[in-house]
């Protein structure tokens, strides 16, 4: 267990709607037990991890609008506690994953996932991260955290989600 | 193809009635008819079609029966005709004659069948010899036939394509039944796999790469199957072939590609390939291994299809700050921009006979499929009902095949151009998307 930081805000939202299968209330907050789950791709979650993604990992997800790249005021707030996070743990090395909702076509939100994972690369860079530790992949629209046909899931499954690969 | 056609409809009265209802245009002469077919399920013709009469050597009952029920379903499948019941036939299919001068047209006249698919088998040691006739019951006529010949495992590729062929025989352009479909599909586990769909109703897994697979695309022999996975982590092009069930990595050496495609003449593929963020389309000359890019803009440009000439290539571009579709000569220039309502047209195919680009665009939240001609023009939504994506064009280009949200799964479903006759393809669990039509199969 780990004491609710900066970081709460947004993924324990998410978690709360995995673990809810993204249909119940959104976050009954002080009720939920947190883990801190390792972070590990979500690709590597899906392989290996009976096909459920999960949110979690030291770093926030970063959210996007409906075919945007565009990181807006919420969204940089993830950004700048992201790159803090930086510079608390020198070295660590990252990996930015873009994802898109399911609407529209598999290829073009490769390529949007692809703009989504640069967008959130870049703006770490500005704020002073080593372009050295990042890297990024897209998965599109094929590993969404949340899987219901709804305004709240797509919300939720247009990230960048940052896992730490190492040091 | 034309000249039985018109002896159909200028000759019989009843028959006439009712072609004339499947006709866009309806006119008697010979070039309306053979350029505008019909619109399938407008007012389906009714039609029997006999069991196949043994006509000698060894009884194969089970073949003969499995040529007639997909012979028949196909038929049906198309939206140009109904089936009459076989309870209310009146001949019995192995005492009667299959040829015009030995059939009693009136048996089947009085059941109200307009047009009779009749035909007989001879096996052998070799195989089978299987020839079926399409006759216009009112004019007492044989519109046109065809005799196949080969092993009984080949009994239901026959049957496609004598359907083929009757749809030819009635509106000048041959039907498309004798072809596959490949899609992708987690109806087995949670992986998402590459699967084939036949017109005899099966489906059959064809990767076993326990992780994520996209955009399965036919080679134009239909022996081969180009797709993405991400096994390995990053995306890269596969090939597929059908006869041994293996796959390989391809064009390894270019780095993360997705959504290949092969060009008319299987010498080149086309792809996307993302480099800095932004991902723009490649083509890949296979012989010199050798990969150019075809567009450079800042853009989002991805789903090249290739024209069925291989002159030209239509593709989806965020150029203009949302997604549309473009064409553009095979090196890369000529960008011409061909849709322009709608804040998202995607996933362009383009039809086999080269006239019209399919699209999936989003309306009202939804997507639907769409046509517009491929020089450019009004478009055109083909569908109506739930959520359509990724359409694919029958190889007479007078389907079109798409992945339809029901139910909060996605499953095939066809289409004719018109919108009007849509059928289910695939049905049970999990979700199938991403299909393409292969060509005609030889």
């Amino acid at each position: 267990m780990k004491t609710l930081g900066f970081r709460a805000g947004a993924w324990i939202i998410v978690v709360a709607l995995v673990v809810s299968g993204c249909s119940g209330q959104f976050g009954r907050r002080g009720s939920i037990s947190q883990e801190d789950l390792e972070g590990e791709s979500s690709l590597v979650q899906f392989e290996e991890g009976g096909g459920e993604i999960v949110a979690g990992g030291p770093l926030e997800d970063v959210r996007f609008p409906f075919d945007s790249i565009e990181i807006t005021g919420e969204a940089m707030a993830s950004v700048e506690r992201n790159a803090a996070w930086f510079s608390a743990n020198p070295g660590a090395k990252v990996e930015i994953e873009g994802h898109c909702d399911e609407r529209g076509t598999s290829e073009y939100n490769l390529a949007l996932g692809a703009r989504r994972a640069r967008a959130v690369r870049d703006a770490l860079v500005s704020l002073g991260v080593d372009s050295q530790a990042l890297t990024t992949v897209s998965y599109g629209e094929e590993l969404p955290l949340c899987k219901e046909s709804t305004d709240m899931c797509w919300e939720t499954n247009r990230r960048a989600h940052l896992v730490e690969l190492g040091r | 193809m034309g000249v039985p056609t018109v002896r159909f409809v200028k000759t019989s009265c009843v028959a006439a009635a009712a072609v004339a209802a499947l006709l866009w245009n309806p006119s008697t002469s010979a070039a309306a008819v053979q350029g505008e077919i019909a619109g399938p399920g407008a007012m389906q013709t009714p039609i029997a079609v006999p069991q196949l009469k043994w006509l000698g050597g060894p009884k194969q009952p089970r073949a003969a029966d499995e040529f007639t029920s997909l012979l028949a379903a196909d038929l049906e499948r198309s939206g140009l005709f109904r089936l009459i019941n076989a309870k209310a036939y009146i001949e019995d299919p192995q005492a009667s004659g299959i040829t015009r001068d030995t059939i009693n047209f009136d048996n089947w006249l009085v059941i109200d069948a307009l047009g009779l698919v009749r035909g007989g088998y001879k096996s052998s040691a070799e195989g089978i010899s299987i020839e079926v006739r399409f006759f216009d019951t009112a004019t007492r006529s044989s519109m046109g036939g065809s005799r196949f010949s080969g092993s009984i495992k080949e009994v239901p590729l026959m049957a496609h394509k004598m359907a083929d062929a009757i749809l030819g025989f009635v509106t000048g352009k041959k039907g498309p039944f004798a072809s596959m479909i490949t899609f992708v599909s987690d109806r087995h586990d949670r992986f998402r796999e590459i699967y084939t769909y036949g017109f005899d109703g099966g489906v059959r897994r064809v990767t076993r790469h326990r992780s994520i697979t996209m955009a399965p695309s036919w080679h134009p022999r239909g022996d081969y199957i180009l797709f993405t996975s991400f096994r390995g982590g990053k995306p890269g092009l596969y090939d597929l072939n059908l006869a041994t069930s293996s796959d390989s990595r391809i064009a390894t050496k270019f780095g993360v590609n997705v959504g290949g495609t092969y060009s008319p003449d299987g010498r080149h593929i086309l792809l996307s390939r993302e480099r800095g963020g932004n991902t723009d389309i490649y083509v890949i000359d296979m012989s010199r291994q050798k990969i150019s890019p075809l567009t450079s803009h800042w853009g989002i440009d991805v789903e090249p299809a290739w024209s069925p000439d291989g002159k030209r290539i239509a593709f989806c571009s965020s150029r203009a700050g949302s997604p549309q579709i473009y064409t553009m000569k095979a090196d890369g220039s000529d960008i011409r921009r061909l849709t322009f309502e709608g804040d998202y047209n995607c996933s362009p195919d383009w039809s086999p006979d080269g006239r019209m680009i399919a699209y999936a665009g989003r309306e009202g939240g939804r997507f639907q499929i769409f046509t517009v001609p491929a020089g450019g023009g009004k478009s055109r939504r083909v569908t109506g009902e739930g959520s359509n994506e990724d359409p694919t064009w029958s190889p007479d280009s007078r389907y079109i095949a798409f992945s339809r949200r029901v139910g909060g799964k996605s499953k095939i479903f066809m289409t004719d151009v018109s919108g009007r006759w849509t059928r289910q393809l695939t049905h049970g669990n999990g979700n199938d998307r991403s299909p393409n039509w292969s060509g005609r199969l030889e």
